[in-house]
């Protein structure tokens, strides 16, 4: 009775087992097929686990052991040669070192093509690894195939240069690296020739970005590459003193200099002729005024030549020059403050000196508005009458006089009215009002003009005066 | 005694059934189909590239997982010897409890009636007259069939609950492993209902 009960309740616990815990138990199976090299059985049966397990963490313990029981396969299919089917089982079974295999392969398939003389058919392989393994460690001897093949049978020295570029960034003195100069060798003095043109061309930047990216490989020689970095910053340094632009010239003959030093003496005597180039630049700006950049440029010199005299007189007269402006500019205000309390007279002087000092057009203005308010003061009449006379050197006095001959010879001397000039106070400080009449019988000329005695400025107040001006 | 009858003929059924598949599959086996790269759905070398990324990750989250899992036959061992022990590790308490609860009460239960049997047994054992004997007798049956039925009901609960332990320790992994995929997918700050988290 109880081994009938014992034996009822193993088997019910082993149907228990077997169909709750079947998802281990099908990944057991899985192993024990693969243990006993049944690959392609415990494939289909991880596929299918894979397929329907409620756990993908076990999905993904079968997902590993179908991928390495594919390269168990194809390892079987290299053995016997078989290139499409270890290719298509690498392929399945996707994993990293199944892919460097596979690179394997597409190496060996390339190198076989490559004696058979199909070189399209090895570079299609060799194209294959680079695309689609690109982390397998053959890389190197990918590229350096590459470059073979684009030197030797494209002649595509561009797309050699770029695997090149390649190989030496990632792999720097590997074997396959080291032979790779040979074929890029022969290609570089070309480079080194367009670049030149480049720089004959005025493409600076262009061929700057050539040379320094050449100069980042192990392929050229470096005299000449250096020669040629110098002689495109000498060049731009030449084309900026002829835009004047000489401080910026004499950074680049600096930089010139450093990259190829036997250039020294010629890029020292045109270091030295540039000071004198600064000497004047700093001239034209002070002229203009520019004081600051006039002592940049003169200071300048300094860096070439040591307390180049012409340029120590030069910031001396700058000094000065910016001293006396100073003190004008006081004078100017001392000016004004006088003139404001009527010292008209001491006024005037301190203008004047202001302008001996800076002469602005300001200084001289006022200088010679006092000077008129002086004159007004004694006699404004007498000074309103002068500036009508010395107007446009008498030119109001003479076409009035014309007018008269005019008149004259339409109507006789008794019968044409000359009130001559009546001069009258005007509204507002320091204004005159300057009538002339010339009166006939039939016709009459009324001239009226306001003269501003502070500035000697005539206005005409009517048609007839304004036309007369004219 | 048909339940268990049922399962048994499932099982037979399966084998029958994998038995009768196994020729049917080896016959119809196709190296070209077998060996097809595009059959797991990647149609080219960056379908493959994915798939690789992708399972290199979930493989480094494997050590986790083995860490964090529970093991089956650990749990049906719990299971076996506590009933209930086996849930309270896979986090699932109140079925636990509720098991472990329901065994106690039957054991003890069936250990109450067994004691009330005896000790009327002993009393049958000791009387001398045929009414006493007879009456000890019926006193002891009734108990004594009680303890058994408690023991009966205690055992099946304790079947189901090694069932239970194996459905709970799967559910458990399965959860697990998607909790430590998404835990990988968060950052590794995360604004939460509790606050801000921050993994190291």
């Amino acid at each position: 009775m109880f081994t009938r009960y014992r034996l009822i309740f193993l088997l019910l616990l082993s149907s228990l087992l077997l169909l709750t815990g079947c998802e281990i138990n099908r990944l057991k199976s899985a192993e024990d097929l693969y243990q006993k090299h049944l690959y392609a059985p415990a494939i289909q049966e991880l596929d299918d686990l894979i397929a329907n397990a409620e756990n993908r963490a076990i999905a993904t313990k079968a997902e590993i052991l179908r991928s390495n029981s594919y390269i168990a396969l194809a390892e079987a299919a290299v053995e016997k040669k078989n290139w499409p089917l270890a290719i298509r089982f690498f392929k399945l079974s996707n994993s990293d070192a199944a892919n460097f295999r596979l690179a394997e392969i597409y190496r060996d398939l390339a190198v076989e093509a490559s004696k058979a003389g199909n070189l399209e058919l090895s570079k299609i392989y060799l194209d294959t690894i680079y695309r689609e393994v690109p982390e397998t460690p053959i890389i190197p001897e990918v590229l350096y195939r590459r470059i073979a093949y684009y030197v030797d049978v494209k002649a595509d020295n561009e797309a050699a240069w770029a695997d090149y570029m390649q190989l030496y960034d990632n792999y720097p003195n590997n074997p396959y690296e080291v032979l790779a100069r040979n074929y890029v060798i022969r290609f570089i003095p070309g480079k080194l020739d367009y670049a030149a043109i480049l720089n004959e061309q005025g493409y600076y930047t262009d061929a700057l970005k050539e040379l320094f990216e050449i100069s980042k490989y192990p392929v050229v020689d470096m005299d000449r590459l250096n020669k040629q970095i110098s002689d495109v910053y000498e060049r731009q340094a030449e084309e900026l003193i002829n835009e004047q632009d000489y401080v910026e010239a004499d950074r680049l003959f600096r930089i010139a200099l450093q990259y190829y030093p036997q250039k020294k003496d010629s890029i020292t005597n045109r270091l030295e002729s540039i000071t004198n180039l600064f000497i004047q630049k700093g001239n034209s700006l002070l002229e203009a005024g520019d004081y600051e950049a006039a002592l940049i440029h003169y200071r300048k010199t300094f860096d070439i030549i040591p307390d180049y005299p012409p340029a120590v007189e030069a910031i001396k007269r700058v000094y000065t020059i910016q001293e006396n402006i100073r003190k004008a500019g006081e004078l100017f205000s001392q000016a004004e403050r006088l003139e404001a309390t009527g010292k008209l007279n001491e006024a005037l002087q301190t203008y004047n000196a202001a302008y001996a000092l800076d002469p602005k057009p300001e200084y001289k203005q006022k200088a010679a508005i006092v000077q008129n308010i002086m004159e007004a003061n004694k006699n404004p009449s007498a000074f309103a009458r002068r500036i009508l006379n010395e107007y446009r050197g008498g030119i109001l006095n003479t076409r009035i006089q014309n007018q008269k001959k005019e008149l004259l010879k339409r109507y006789k001397e008794n019968e044409i009215q000359d009130s001559g000039w009546k001069l009258m106070l005007s509204t507002g400080q320091y204004k005159y009002e300057a009538r002339y009449d010339l009166l006939t019988p039939n016709e009459t000329y009324l001239y009226v003009w306001q003269i501003n005695l502070r500035d000697r400025s005539i206005v005409p107040l009517n048609k007839l005066s304004e036309a007369l001006m004219q | 005694m048909k339940a268990i009858n049922k399962i048994l003929l499932a099982v037979a059924l399966c084998l029958l059934m994998e038995i009768v598949a196994a020729p049917i599959k080896a016959q119809s086996f196709d190296i070209q189909a077998f060996s097809d790269t595009t059959k797991y759905g990647w149609k080219n070398y960056l379908d493959r590239n994915a798939y690789r990324e992708d399972l290199k990750q979930r493989q480094e989250l494997l050590q986790i997982y083995e860490m964090e899992a529970q093991p089956l036959n650990t749990n049906i061992l719990k299971s076996a010897l506590i009933p209930g022990w086996g849930q309270f590790s896979t986090k699932e308490s109140t079925k636990g409890t509720v098991i472990l609860g329901a065994e106690i009460v039957l054991a003890g239960g069936a250990y109450y009636f067994m004691d009330r049997a005896m000790s009327k047994y002993r009393l049958y054992e000791k009387a001398t007259q045929v009414d006493d004997i007879e009456k000890y007798y019926k006193d002891a049956q009734v108990p004594y069939q009680y303890s058994f039925i408690m023991i009966g009901f205690a055992g099946i609960i304790w079947a189901y609950n090694i069932f239970d332990v194996i459905q709970s320790t799967q559910d458990y992994n399965v959860r697990l492993w998607e909790e430590i995929i998404e835990r990988t997918q968060r950052g590794p700050v995360n604004i939460t209902p509790t606050g801000v988290e921050v993994r190291f």
